[in-house]
């Protein structure tokens, strides 16, 4: 295991990354967190070598010496950069706009190039097929629901009579369709937010009651299933944690995350499932390409960065 | 068979394709994904694991084929001339937008992914090019270095920002897309201390519209600052083919540099400019384009 490098892209100060990187050299390999945070005020990067295609050099390293990466963070894949700008900065940019969001684009463009290479010469967990469609809730679940996979009913768009129709058939949650918070959702909710519909889309997804669980899949193994607890519990599974504990899943359950990652190609994910007290059926509501793991693994005790640490360096000596 | 060709009704390029396409027997619509949410409905959904997708009260089930003609488009926010005071006021407006934009964006990406890559009412439509293509062939460094990866001479380029050198230098954006609907129309646009991808600019270049399913034996020629048709040489149509099954893309306008004898990548726009060849070397190009639509598709 030893001289393997794996090169983790992230932010030095992500408790996540940091974690992962301790796992990795706790193996042996040598782990280097590239954050491209700096980039291009304070660090370098490089694109060329066309006669071996192996130069993608980034802050001194050349990226194509490492054996394998593990993807946390990825640009957005807005045109717009998704930097809330303060009252001065905003108006700094007055006759400067233009060449401002000019050049987070192709900051942005620049890195997302780079992880696209590297995705393709070296193992990259996740792929940026599948980071990206982390961001495309709704097309997700179209894809689970045509393998077969169990989702619940959603409606995404900015039809209000559709959503309110749906809204209106059974309980039922809003969703942000990229990141934010969910709530419960009803066509008089919906009538109130009705005129925000003409600039932000959005998800409404029928309410399933039951127990929220989140597994974990590495390389297509399920290396552990969480369950969060809750006091009181609401619809958005950030809110109101008790306690987390691990949770075993019945045989035939516990091909639902594994098959779920395969459809979306993540080699790594938290999938976030629901277990319908009254039915006993297990419903898929989100894979996360680059989940949080660390709190869960201390609350459960899963060696969850563990076995990801280990699939990256078993991936980066093949 | 029915095709949805997704873009502007007034962009001459899905003009000349709605015609070709039609001329052959298959009725075209024109659906503009950048009207939403402003302006028009759309939805996408399951029920019971059945997906469909509708857009401006119409199913898109019904559709055979999608052409994208437009992708990541969305409606321009600033718009005019406008003082100091009137910018400062406007940074709320602006940031509610722009926490919208993100939302629309992946709603217009899923949607266009839906109709492709899953079943509506039980079967899958065609869309040429698939998004995924598209995502990737938005990044010229990606491009240019897995077209080298896998042998296809490339213009050489550097990312970076340009010195003065007294060479006659071209700059291109680093990811492909639309500028003109992201800026702030009264503001200049120097782009001075911006990453670009910079080359020489070469004495000779050819253009060729590469189609999967066909040939097209015509090209531009762009020589001396003048456009021309010429005969497209085997070699620049081979160097198309085989881009275009290294990204996964049916149709492709290719940019060639001539390096003395030698033909090498300078661009790779997965949304071919009909119009501009149909300018330059007749009705071949959008009608090539529309036959590959159509594969064997029969007339309704």
């Amino acid at each position: 295991m030893k001289n393997r490098k794996i090169g983790i892209f992230g932010r030095e100060d992500d408790p996540e990354v940091e974690l992962l990187k301790a796992r990795v050299e706790d193996l042996g390999a040598e782990a280097t967190i590239i954050d491209l945070i700096g980039f291009p005020k304070v660090t370098t990067g490089l694109i060329a070598g066309f006669a071996t295609g192996k130069a993608v050099a980034y802050d001194h390293q050349d990226l194509a010496q490492f054996d394998a990466f593990y993807l946390r963070q990825m640009s957005y894949f807005s045109p717009l950069p998704q930097t809330e700008l303060s009252a001065e900065e905003w108006a700094e940019q007055y006759g400067r706009y233009n060449d401002y969001i000019a050049a987070e684009r192709e900051k942005a463009s620049f890195t997302e190039s780079v992880i696209e290479i590297l995705s393709e010469t070296r193992p990259m967990v996740n792929p940026y097929r599948a980071a990206f469609y982390h961001k495309l809730k709704p097309y997700q679940y179209c894809v689970l629901a045509s393998r077969g996979l169990p989702v619940p009913d959603f409606r995404a768009g900015n039809d209000y009579f559709e959503l309110a129709r749906f809204a209106g058939e059974a309980p039922s949650v809003a969703k942000p369709l990229v990141g934010g918070f969910v709530k419960r959702c009803t066509p008089e909710t919906l009538a109130q937010d009705r005129e925000s519909l003409r600039r932000r889309p959005l998800m409404v997804q029928q309410l399933i009651a039951g127990r929220a669980l989140r597994s974990f899949v590495v390389g297509g193994r399920l290396v552990g299933t969480c369950e969060t607890v809750y006091a009181d519990q609401d619809v958005d599974s950030r809110h109101n944690v008790l306690a987390m504990r691990a949770f075993e899943l019945g045989t035939e359950d516990a091909r639902l995350p594994v098959a779920a990652c395969e459809a979306l190609g993540m080699l790594f994910a938290g999938v976030d499932m629901i277990l319908e007290e009254a039915s006993k059926r297990l419903y898929i509501l989100e894979c996360n390409p680059a989940p949080f793991f660390r709190n869960f693994e201390v609350q459960t005790g899963l060696a969850l960065s563990r076995e990801l640490a280990r699939y990256l360096v078993e991936e980066a000596a093949l | 068979m029915r095709v949805c060709l997704l873009g502007s009704q007034l962009s001459p390029d899905l003009g000349i394709l709605k015609r070709e396409l039609e001329d052959r027997g298959h009725p075209a619509t024109i659906l503009n994904p950048r009207k939403s949410p402003q302006y028009m409905l759309a939805a996408v959904g399951a029920t019971r694991g059945r997906a469909g997708a509708w857009f401006d009260h119409r199913n898109l089930a019904d559709f055979d084929c999608f052409y994208l003609g437009d992708f990541e488009g969305r409606e321009r926010f600033f718009r005019g001339s406008f003082e100091k005071d009137t910018w400062i006021a406007l940074r709320e407006r602006y940031q509610t937008y722009e926490a919208g934009e993100v939302d629309g964006l992946a709603f217009q990406l899923s949607l266009a992914l839906a109709v492709g890559s899953t079943s509506l009412a039980g079967r899958r439509a065609r869309v040429v090019n698939s998004p995924e293509s598209l995502a990737r062939v938005r990044l010229r460094p990606y491009i240019f270095w897995k077209a080298a990866l896998a042998g296809v001479p490339v213009w050489h380029f550097e990312v970076g920002v340009p010195a003065e050198s007294g060479v006659a230098l071209d700059r291109a954006r680093v990811r492909i897309a639309e500028d003109a609907l992201h800026d702030v129309p009264c503001f200049d646009r120097e782009l001075a201390a911006t990453l670009s991808v910079v080359r020489k600019r070469p004495a000779e270049l050819w253009k060729i519209l590469a189609v999967a399913e066909g040939e097209i034996p015509t090209m531009i020629r762009v020589k001396d600052g003048g456009e021309r048709a010429a005969a497209a040489p085997q070699e620049a149509r081979d160097i198309g083919r085989r881009l275009l099954a290294l990204f996964g893309l049916e149709v492709a306008e290719v940019h060639l540099a001539l390096a003395g004898s030698q033909v090498r990548l300078y661009d790779l726009l997965a949304i071919p400019g009909i119009a501009g060849f149909e300018e330059t070397i007749g009705p071949a190009a959008g009608g090539a384009l529309a036959e590959a639509l159509i594969g064997s598709g029969e007339p309704l």
